[in-house]
């Protein structure tokens, strides 16, 4: 326990010394929620890393490897593939960002659609997704405790603990807002993706030395991916990597980082070299995971193989470094979803209705994520039954964003009824077949209820389209909009922006 | 600008399809074909892998080449502020 312990208290006094000389005072609230837009390549790519692969994922994904095999690929295969999607998006996104001071996704859908109805909508939806998963993230520090402690202390006091230590790490996440998550993310992403990519590919040598695993030997069933037979329906795994994909930059804590670049470049960049470790990252996971299954020992503590391999492997030490890579992981994701809820809370809703001061927009900010952190780390505490459920249709319903999002960067005859209209729907049937099926997906080929919401919603979203035409003073701000004409062309330049420019 | 080189757009497109399409993982995950020991559904998820990595890195080397980022680009320190 000394040695898990210690390892855990260096981690995090490291982490507190990185973020105390690093400390800025924001001038805007656009410094406060984006960092003024001031980050290179590196800070991005690890910042975002440390968004996409938080450490409840990493656990999920060794043991989902474990117990179900190579159909774990998925997951590494759409974070891939969505970073193709950064591609095509970002640049229309940071341009409109810098442009018109946009600050989170509710801004840019606000804007596109002339809409402020939209925006509050889309960011309620999206915070009352992700509200699940950060209960589950902060849940997961539970497991962290226990495993540390080697199971002396009582699961309900590690939880406890867990909560108690990431509350306390959201005091600097409060205090200095997205700059000093980036920077954090930087420091706990090279240990998190950096250090986690070494111990698994660690855990594989030790695998296949120790106990003479072999990817040749793997139980032939783990090997099978569900094809046309499958008793989820044909189109289960393509369901999957389709949710993932569309969904990914649906969720407002990982499009907000699409803002705190200082160019294009720098985002695309970042989003182009972090893909390698991703890729290594990810893929040493699923290995990790099906050379574990060989072992009977590992293949009994599947949800926890990451901790077990790290203790068979390495003893104290390395069931010390295998925790502190997945906290370091959990701390990123955690930041990031508690600074999203805050921005949102300040600049979407309430600054939706009341026009704030940069003082007043700052304090509401922090006095959100006071109150998410209070309600989360409540309800952290507590046995909630289908929590899993919950966040699964949390995902579900987040992708629902996809249609109103991409539609509006691509194609410019959306309008904020088909939207509003589509979002409201396809929300609403995702969630009727979720609680209706729970996830089974046999009836429907295998489409999930999140690819069935966003086939009503998209078919809503053209309907309107075609069905009410956008006035010619719309079409002329689109225009303006989409082809960057200069501002000094157009009449009424004033009308695109959100945030009217301030009188000197 | 120039347009994007063809054979990186098609390559990316190709990806995000191959990616997606259910077909080919119906066909490997019901193979019991091993390249060198290596069961063939673990070789197709990681080619898949490597090829939509290698397809961004190319993509991205193309626009910077044909201009994509220079608009957007900061200046450069020290670089006097336009003046229209």
């Amino acid at each position: 326990m000394i040695v898990t312990f210690g390892l855990l208290f260096v981690f995090c006094a490291a982490l507190v010394v990185v973020l105390q000389r690093h400390m800025v005072h924001d001038r805007s609230f656009s410094d406060y929620a984006v960092g003024g837009r001031s980050f290179g390549t590196w800070f991005q790519a690890m910042s975002f890393l440390n968004t996409w692969w938080p450490g409840g994922i990493m656990l999920s994904l060794t043991g989902m490897a474990v117990k179900k095999g190579v159909i774990a690929f998925y997951m590494p295969i759409y974070s891939l593939l969505t970073v193709m999607l950064m591609y095509a998006m970002a640049r229309r996104v940071w341009i409109w960002g810098r442009d018109h001071d946009l600050r989170t996704q509710a801004d840019m859908l606000g804007l596109r659609y002339n809409s402020r109805a939209l925006g509050v909508a889309t960011s309620i939806v999206g915070l009352l997704s992700l509200g699940p998963f950060l209960v589950l993230g902060f849940k997961s520090l539970g497991a962290l405790f226990y495993e540390f402690s080697f199971g002396r202390l009582p699961m309900g006091l590690s939880v406890l603990l867990g909560v108690a230590l990431i509350l306390l790490r959201q005091i600097w996440t409060i205090r200095m807002g997205m700059r000093g998550l980036v920077i954090s993310d930087l420091y706990q992403g090279i240990l998190a993706y950096g250090g986690g990519t070494l111990l698994a590919l660690g855990f594989i040598a030790w695998l296949m030395v120790a106990h003479g695993a072999r990817l040749a030997s793997l139980d032939p069933a783990l090997l099978a991916l569900p094809d046309a037979h499958a008793a989820q329906g044909p189109l289960y795994l393509f369901s999957l990597i389709a949710t993932g994909v569309l969904g990914g930059w649906c969720i407002p804590s990982i499009f907000v980082r699409l803002y705190t670049a200082d160019s294009v470049r720098s985002m695309l960049k970042a989003g182009v070299f972090s893909m390698p470790l991703s890729l290594v990252f990810s893929v040493a996971l699923v290995l990790a995971g099906l050379l574990a299954s060989e072992v009977p020992a590992l293949r009994a503590q599947a949800d926890g193989v990451w901790f077990a391999l790290g203790r068979e492997a390495g003893g104290s030490v390395g069931l010390g470094l295998a925790g502190i890579i997945i906290l370091a992981a959990t701390m990123g994701g955690a930041d990031a979803s508690v600074q999203s809820f805050g921005t949102q809370i300040a600049n979407d809703i309430v600054g939706a209705f009341v026009t704030l001061s940069y003082r007043a927009s700052i304090v509401t900010a922090k006095g959100g994520m006071v109150a998410v952190m209070a309600v989360a780390g409540w309800l952290s505490t507590l046995a909630i039954p289908n929590l899993v459920t919950i966040a699964i249709l949390g995902y579900q319903g987040i992708i629902q964003l996809a249609v109103v999002q991409y539609g509006g960067l691509f194609w410019r005859r959306g309008n904020a009824t088909g939207a509003l209209v589509g979002l409201c729907a396809g929300f609403a049937t995702a969630a009727a077949i979720e609680l209706d099926h729970h996830g089974d997906t046999g009836w429907s080929f295998g489409l999930t209820s999140g690819l069935i919401g966003l086939g009503v919603n998209l078919a809503l979203y053209i309907l309107c389209a075609f069905m009410f035409a956008h006035t010619p003073a719309e079409q002329q701000r689109l225009a303006t909009l989409f082809d960057g004409v200069p501002e000094q062309a157009v009449p009424d330049a004033q009308a695109l922006r959100l945030r009217p420019e301030p009188v000197a | 600008m120039t347009p994007r080189p063809a054979a990186v757009t098609l390559w990316f497109w190709l990806n995000l399809a191959v990616g997606i399409c259910p077909l080919p993982y119906w066909m490997v995950g019901r193979s019991d074909a091993r390249v060198m020991g290596c069961p063939i559904a673990i070789l197709y998820c990681v080619g898949l892998l490597i090829s939509i990595t290698a397809c961004l890195f190319a993509l991205y080397r193309a626009d910077d080449r044909r201009g994509y980022f220079v608009d957007t680009d900061p200046p450069a320190p020290g670089t006097p502020p336009a003046t229209f």
